[in-house]
Order: structure tokens, then sequence, then C-alpha cells
């Protein structure tokens, strides 16, 4: 029983962190409909420009809501330079410009700051000695603090989407972008803040994890699979769902990979996409996402 | 002499320019293996085999607006089928490459199933999955696959001549086998598009209720087409096999996939001649990228320059070549004969010279269907 609370626990770590980044894709994903294969390389930018910032001598905290802000800021740059041009229609464009964001980010992460592991400092106290006993297991404050902040931002955006002008004009945006322009709305606007409501969040996302999974260039690629099967999985347009089959998804891969004798470590992660597969073959939508339906 | 130079079409000149440009590419193919020198060829035999599972990407994404994130797993495949068959079983090269192909058809049909279902990204979402299971697949198979330290002596004899004899003569062999592996995969792909199930993809793709309306079998079409596709990459995988003799679950990760979608798109996608150019462009741009420069930097100005062509040419290399051609020579459709005109219609005499009203078919290809993109 506390090995079963254990792995449930490690799964949360992971989990965590899918659905953190998951939330990022949703934010873009829900105004333009379009996936930002970038998004993790964004994040993991970010979390060297935190390092930066504290390399020159601030503290820890002002490092990270620093690349915050300057991940919300170059995420509306991106997308008024390199996506609003190219239209809305331009999906092959949009996806290999994304692509080409994605291999600039990270070839330039090694140039500016090479290719060996940083050391980044931890918020919270992450010592051996440092946790919670938790029947009979350990909860870490690091994992902690990711998920309380995890809760906090997916909140903000409910209320954000859910109970202000702006959010009605975001969702307006997302669910018929041709009539929220005849109705007044920046539709163009509304877009530009989905990019950059999803950079500040995945700024967030590789400032807080980078103390665990150390600083590297390629720090965020699995985690990007993962998001977007998770974003997939929740239904790419709901930020609650995301986070939740992030989670989900998590710790079921950690389950399924201990018990399971064939799939072990080196189909662990493997797990997630056929749950992905298995879901999407039943509900194409996801588990939380709206049918489309179609006029003909 | 004023450009563009017009060319009728049907004329001498047109013929004569068509069959120029046949025989040119056939002297250029021959004339190869002479002209450079053998590590040169073993590079160009690789752009070859990438070109050959971009024509397949290319009959999937390019015409049928389906973005696949996953063809790397059918290139995988085919390539440690063949790898698995010829050198653990002792098979003969080309029966593994059918059974390969084989394969690949029917994992593609089985993934292009839920594709009836999906739309968008949630279908790249799975082609995605497909392509992130199979490297790990094949590590968790290592009895059969090698796993991660890889699979080694995959080789394709080349028949005893003496024309081929030598490690130089093995290098043009496989490259030959590679260039016929392409033209096949061209020709399947161009009479496919051409014929009734070409139709039926272009119609899907540019008004799916409309077209299910017509009549069009969109679930025999959509998953066809898929394994078809999934089979020409599958053959490439097989080549790639044999030709770099060794093979690792990361030459068929995430990363082999996104080379294939920017070669396609680079050259531009539902073209004939674009995934090849394109192929070519994403073998050899990191090639020379890393010559000039060092590693990490390299890698920034291929993202960039990526970035750059899909503002520069948004119709792709061949996009952009066709414009430049068209500029220089325009073949403009041959007016019907004065009696047919006069019989089969009541025109003033000043209109029997406008191509575009009395043109019997126009023969230029319009621009703007190729460059639509998929169903949103």
């Amino acid at each position: 029983m506390d090995l079963l609370i254990a792995r449930i626990v490690d799964g949360l770590n992971n989990g965590v962190i899918y659905g953190f980044l998951a939330l990022a894709l949703v934010c873009v994903y829900r105004g333009t409909k379009h996936l930002n294969l970038a998004q993790g390389e964004m994040a993991m930018f970010s979390a060297f420009i935190a390092y930066a910032l504290y390399a020159v001598g601030l503290p820890v905290p002002v490092a990270v809501l620093g690349t915050v802000l300057v991940g919300f800021l170059a995420g509306g740059l991106v997308e008024r330079v390199l996506i609003r041009p190219l239209g809305h229609h331009a999906d092959y464009s949009i996806l290999l410009v994304t692509i080409g964001l994605f291999l600039v980010l990270n070839a330039g992460a090694g140039v500016i700051w090479g290719g060996d592991p940083l050391p980044f400092p931890a918020l919270v106290p992450s010592s051996p000695e440092d946790y919670i006993a938790f029947f009979g297991t350990r909860l870490r404050y690091q994992p902690l603090l990711v998920l309380g902040v995890l809760i906090v931002v997916m909140t903000a955006l409910f209320v954000l989407f859910k109970y202000t002008r702006l959010g009605l004009a975001m969702r307006a945006t997302a669910s018929n972008p041709e009539s929220a322009r005849l109705l007044g709305i920046r539709v163009n606007r509304i877009n530009s803040l989905g990019w950059m409501l999803a950079a500040g969040v995945g700024a967030l996302v590789g400032a807080l994890i980078a103390p665990s999974t150390t600083l590297t260039t390629g720090m965020m690629f699995n985690f990007l699979i993962y998001a977007a099967a998770a974003a997939t999985l929740g239904g790419f347009d709901s930020p609650g769902g995301a986070v939740l089959a992030g989670i989900l998804l998590g710790i079921a891969e950690n389950i399924i990979g201990s018990y399971v004798w064939f799939v072990g470590t080196d189909l662990k992660q493997a797990v997630a996409l056929v749950i992905l597969l298995a879901v999407l073959m039943i509900r194409p939508t996801g588990m939380f996402g709206t049918k489309k339906v179609e006029r003909v | 002499m004023a450009l563009p130079l017009e060319i009728r079409s049907g004329s001498a000149l047109d013929r004569g320019w068509r069959l120029g440009r046949a025989v040119a590419l056939v002297v250029l193919v021959v004339a190869l293996p002479y002209a450079v020198e053998t590590f040169r060829l073993g590079q160009i035999t690789g752009a070859l085999i990438l070109a050959v599972a971009v024509v397949g990407l290319n009959l999937l994404s390019g015409f049928t607006g389906q973005i696949s994130l996953g063809h790397a797993a059918f290139f995988g495949i085919g390539a440690y089928t063949t790898g698995v068959m010829t050198v653990t079983f002792d098979y003969g090269v080309v029966p593994s490459f059918v059974v390969g192909m084989a394969m690949c058809f029917v994992v593609g049909v089985i993934v292009g199933l839920p594709a009836l279902r999906l739309q968008g990204m949630y279908l790249a979402l799975v082609t995605l999955a497909v392509g992130v299971l199979l490297p790990s697949l094949i590590r968790r198979l290592d009895g059969l696959t090698g796993g991660s330290s890889g699979l080694f002596g995959m080789e394709f004899e080349p028949p005893d001549i003496a024309y081929f004899a030598g490690r130089a003569g093995g290098a043009v062999w496989i490259y030959y086998v590679t260039v016929v592996a392409l033209v096949l995969s061209c020709l399947v792909v161009w009479n496919l598009m051409n014929g009734r199930i070409g139709r039926a993809v272009t119609a899907l793709r540019d008004n799916e209720a409309a077209a299910i309306v017509m009549g069009v079998n969109r679930a025999f079409v959509r998953t066809v087409v898929f394994g078809i596709s999934a089979a020409i990459a599958g053959l490439a995988g097989g080549l790639f096999a044999v030709n770099s003799g060794v093979l690792t679950p990361d030459a068929v990760s995430l990363l082999l996939t996104i080379n294939l979608l920017v070669a396609m798109v680079l050259g531009g996608r539902a073209s004939f001649w674009g995934p090849i150019l394109g192929a070519f462009v994403i073998y050899f741009v990191p090639v020379w990228t890393s010559d000039v420069t060092q590693a990490p930097i390299s890698g920034v100005i291929f993202g960039a320059l990526v970035i750059a062509l899909v503002f520069v040419l948004p119709g792709g290399i061949a996009g952009g070549l066709n414009a430049l051609l068209r500029r220089v020579v325009r073949i403009v459709p041959q007016p019907p004969r004065r009696d047919e005109v006069t019989r089969s219609s009541s025109l003033p005499d000043d209109l029997s010279d406008d191509p575009v009203l009395l043109a019997p078919g126009r023969t230029e290809p319009e621009p703007a269907s190729a460059a639509r993109p998929g169903s949103p």
C-alpha cells in the first residue's frame, strides 16, 4: 500500500509538469487552433533567462517573476512578427515556423549557455532531509510548490476566461473569429494575448521545474510530447481538462510502468500515448473538449 | 527579346522543351556516378532516400491535408523489418523490402482508422503518439532489434557484374536502386493523384461534406491513402537500412519526422518536384552549415533558414522555381482550329485568340488550389 502511494506521488510529480505545459499549449490553441511545437523550447529558454537574472545577483523569486514577464512580452512579439503575418489558415506554414523557432531556441540556448547542465537554485528547501512524511512516503517541497502554483495559475485562467469581459472576448474569438470580429472584438489582439499568456505560463513552468530537472537545452523535449498528449486528452480547449489529463497521465504511466512486467521503464512513457490513442478512439474530442458541430 | 517567351502548348517547340527536360534529367541521373566522387555519391543517395520518404509523406500530408507527425515510425518499421529479416533471419533484401512495405501498409491503415473520426491537431497528435512509440518499442524489444546499441550489418550485395565491383561500385549500385525506388514511388503517387482516388482526395480536402454527398467513400480513400503513404515511407526506411548498414532507435526519432515535414513544406507540398528538392535541401543544408560554423550555431542558422523560407517562398522551392520559370518561358494553350470555332459557337472573331474563353482545356496548373491549406 505504501509502495502504491509512493508510486502515485512519483507519477504526480511528472503529471503536474505535463499538465502545466499543457495549460500553455491550450492558451495558444484556444485562440488560433495551432499547436505551438516550440512551446517547450520557449519554456526552456525562459528558464535560462531566469538563470541569467539570478546569476547577475537578483534573488530567485524576482528572477522567476522577471522571466515570466520576459516570456509574456516575447510571446506577444513572436505572435506579432512570426505568426500573424502568415494568416489564420496557414496551418503548415505556422507549424513550420514553430519548428524553426524550436530549432533556433534549442541551438541558441546551447550557443549562449553551453551544452552542460547548469544548477538552478530552488525556491524551497530541497535537501534530502526536507520532506513531509505522508503515509510512509516523502512529499518533497519542490513538486508541492509546482502543484500549488499550477492550481493558482489554473484558477486564475479559469476566472479570466469565465468571468471577465476579456475572457468573454477570448471565448468568442475561439468559437468563431469571424463573428467575433464583426462584434468589434480585436481578434488579433486576443490571439496575441493567447500567445503571451502561453509564453508566460511556459516561462513559469521552466523556471519552476529547472531545479529538479537541472537546466539543459533538452529539458523540455519529452515534457512537450506528453503535454501535447495531455492537452489532447483533456480536450484542446479546456484548461482544467488539460491539467487533470496531465496529472492522470503522469500517475497512470508510473503505475502501469511499475506493475505490468512487459512495460518496464523503456515503455513507461509509451503508456501515456497508448492511453491517448484509446481515448481518442472513443471520444475524438478528448475527455472534456467541446464537440464541434458542423453546419453544411 | 521580350520575356516571357511564349510557347504554344502542343507545338513542336513545346514538345521539344518537354523532351529536352526529360533527356536532361536522364543524362543527369546517369552521369552523376561518373561526375562525383564516391563519398559525395553516398550523400546524394542519402538525400534521395530521404526524398522517397518525403514523397510518401507528401501523398498523405500534402495532397490529403492530414498532418502526420509520425512518418518516422513508418520509416522505422520499414528499416527495422529489412534489418531484422536480412541480418537475423538471412532473407534477401528485396523480399525484406516487400514485407516491410506490407507491414507499413497494414500499420498505416490501422493508424488511418482513427483519422476517420479525428481532424486537425487531434489527428496530428495520434500520429505523433505512433512516432514516439516506435523508438521506445525498439528499445524494449532489444532481443530482436538490438535495442539502444543498434542493429548492424545490413547490406545490399550488388549483382555480380564488373560495373558494380568494388566499394565504389557498391555505392553506384545502391544509388541506382534508390533512383529506381524514387521513380516508382513518384509514379505511384502521380498516377494515384491524377486518377479517381486523387480527385476524391482533393474533394475531401477542400470540402469534406460535399465530397461525401457526391458519393466519395471517405473511409476507403482515407485509409488506403494512409496505407500507401506509409508503405512508401517504409520503402525509404528499407533503403536507409541497407545504405547506412547501422540502425539505432535515434535514427527514427521525432527529429526525422520533423526533417521530413520541413522538407515537404520547403520543397512545396502537393507538388511533384517539391519533395525531391526539399529532401536535398534538408540533407545538404545542415552539412554545409556545419562545414562553415560550429555545431550549435549551425542549428540556429538552420532554424532561421526554415523560418525565412516560409516567409520568402510560401509555395515552397518548387513554387518559387515555377514562378521564376514562368517569367522566362510561358506555355500558352493552343487556340482551337478556326473551323471548330465557327462551327461550335457564334463568338465574334476577335475573341478567337483568347485562351481563356476558347481553350479546350487549360494547361496551366492552378497554383491557388495547390496552395490551399487542408480542411480547417
